[in-house]
């Protein structure tokens, strides 16, 4: 499946604190936009796979309202952050085995105005292991990956300070981004002021909530050569286990799954971690950022502090991280303005933060802590 | 009372809580799991019966929530994630006794479950776990 497959175009929404519009609207504008953007129409479009949490509209309503009424592949993956490169595999699944030759992927959410994740009020998803948590008010991401946080920074050294800078980072590089919503510098003295959420995590350890629309097309590499912008092609996708109430062998927080899964994903583009350019790391909250570092082996283990703090992640370093600033400062489209970004960067339209020698980048999905699933792509770029 | 909280693998694993008894599954390989579904995952069968475990482990994780996610809710306060001495994959989350900041809490701490019923007909499950120093209770 290596690099047989490619993201011929990407299209989103602005992020929005709220969008007025419904999550069929946002994802009508995304896939659309895609679709100019890959020069392709609307009739073309034979596949459709979308993921969510319960929060947004079935990929039938989408297909339908965009005129597709006879879709090859139709997919709806339960899941947030965990499912946004396993989405864009399947894809790649799709087309590479000739079940559908133009697939387009997207999250379209209002996770600002409708349905917030961190938010208060609603009620707590239907995962069955949370009847073992919502008792004790234990509900909220923040508080799921505070366990977690905890966790890697007993067994690590990381300290807040630590954290810190991973947030300060990327907000640098938001700072570069016009579409960012966060658009003023951090500095180490806010982020030690910001409250505490969920101990040990503060304010600034996490995400934004966010409204908006994610989409990109994925059809044959050699169709989208043919295209009118230069391919990105998928050279790996896999997904991989996580950790559950369920799980009998998985109980050490302090490492994630993506430790598991990553030399299958690195095979299967046929690279060494060394060859990664910029990686994209899912980042709903700050240490998640300085645990994939070591569990995708782009730092030593227990070193990923020091890697931040040494500049190795910020425009300049061996390593540029979430370009864009992430979650944590550019927006919330559970990992899909991730892919958004590294297809910016692989076909060199990344403007003012453009990582010149960006050729290989690694996009990964929610570590899967809370839905016992991760996913990750290996993208790479042709220009 | 008798509650009705979970589903259908859970429901008389709250029922247990309700006589504060912390049980687990053991299935006919011997292999002790949690939480409760039909299928060993160690060697593939559906045969297996509680057992009761004495409630005592060791702290994981923890996390004191400052914000108020449910409204209504009193903070800061404390859950805690424990791993049992029965088992290394036995990880129950539960409420703490001690400081809602956690300041007393330590990776490793070992602590042993209390059993926290209330009376309260709106509360479902009636009763739950806090965990709590094991040199206190003892």
């Amino acid at each position: 499946m290596r690099d047989q497959s490619a993201i011929a175009g990407v299209g989103r929404t602005p992020f929005y604190k709220n969008s007025g519009v419904s999550t069929l609207e946002l994802g009508l504008r995304a896939i659309t936009a895609a679709l100019d953007d890959a020069g392709l129409e609307l009739g073309d479009v034979d596949g459709l796979i979308t993921h969510s949490v319960g929060d947004a509209v079935p990929a039938s309503a989408v297909a339908h309202s965009l005129g597709v009424d006879d879709p090859h592949v139709l997919l709806d993956l339960v899941g947030g952050g965990s499912m946004s490169a396993a989405a864009v595999g399947a894809a790649a699944m799709a087309v590479t085995s000739g079940q559908a030759e133009t697939v387009v992927v997207w999250r379209a959410l209002n996770a600002r105005s409708e349905f917030r994740m961190g938010g208060t009020g609603r009620s707590a998803p239907t995962l069955v292991e949370f009847q073992y948590q919502v008792p004790y008010g234990l509900l909220a991401p923040p508080q799921q990956f505070a366990l977690v946080a905890r966790s890697y920074m007993a067994r690590s050294g990381a300290t807040s300070e630590d954290l810190g800078r991973v947030a300060i980072n990327q907000r640098s590089h938001a700072l570069l981004n016009p579409l960012a919503m966060m658009t003023t510098p951090l500095t180490m003295d806010q982020y030690l002021n910001s409250p505490l959420v969920s101990d040990p995590l503060r304010l600034f350890d996490c995400c934004l909530e966010t409204d908006t629309a994610v989409a990109v097309v994925v059809t044959s590499a050699a169709r989208a050569h043919d295209l009118r912008r230069s391919p990105v092609l998928i050279s790996a996708a896999s997904t991989g286990g996580g950790h559950s109430l369920y799980s009998g062998s998985r109980t050490d927080f302090s490492i994630s799954a993506a430790r598991e899964m990553a030399p299958r994903l690195y095979a299967r583009a046929g690279i060494s971690p060394k060859e990664i350019d910029i990686a994209e790391l899912y980042d709903a909250f700050t240490p998640l950022v300085l645990m994939q570092l070591e569990d995708y082996q782009l730092a030593p283990r227990d070193e990923a502090a020091a890697f931040v703090a040494a500049g190795e992640t910020t425009f300049g370093g061996s390593l540029p991280v979430n370009t864009h600033g992430g979650h944590l400062s550019e927006g919330y489209a559970h990992g899909l303005n991730h892919v958004a970004e590294a297809v910016l960067q692989l076909r060199g339209e990344a403007g003012p933060r453009q990582v010149e020698h960006a050729r290989t980048a690694l996009c990964t999905g929610q570590p899967g802590y809370v839905s016992g699933v991760t996913s990750a792509l290996i993208l790479r770029g042709v220009r | 009372m008798t509650g009705s909280y979970g589903d259908r693998d859970s429901a008389s694993w709250w029922q247990a809580l309700e006589r504060q008894q912390l049980q687990v599954q053991q299935c006919t390989c011997g292999a002790l799991r949690w939480a409760p579904r039909a299928l060993c995952n160690e060697c593939g069968s559906f045969d297996w019966e509680w057992f009761k475990t004495d409630g005592a482990g060791t702290v994981v994780t923890w996390t004191a929530t400052h914000r108020a996610f449910i409204p209504g809710t009193v903070v800061p306060f404390v859950v805690v994630l424990v791993r049992l001495d029965a088992g290394e994959n036995l990880l129950v989350p539960g409420g703490w006794t001690g400081d809602e900041h956690g300041s007393d809490l330590t990776v490793g701490l070992q602590v042993v479950a209390e059993f926290n019923s209330s009376d309260l007909t709106d509360r479902d499950p009636s009763t739950l776990i806090r965990w709590t120093r094991r040199n206190q209770a003892n």
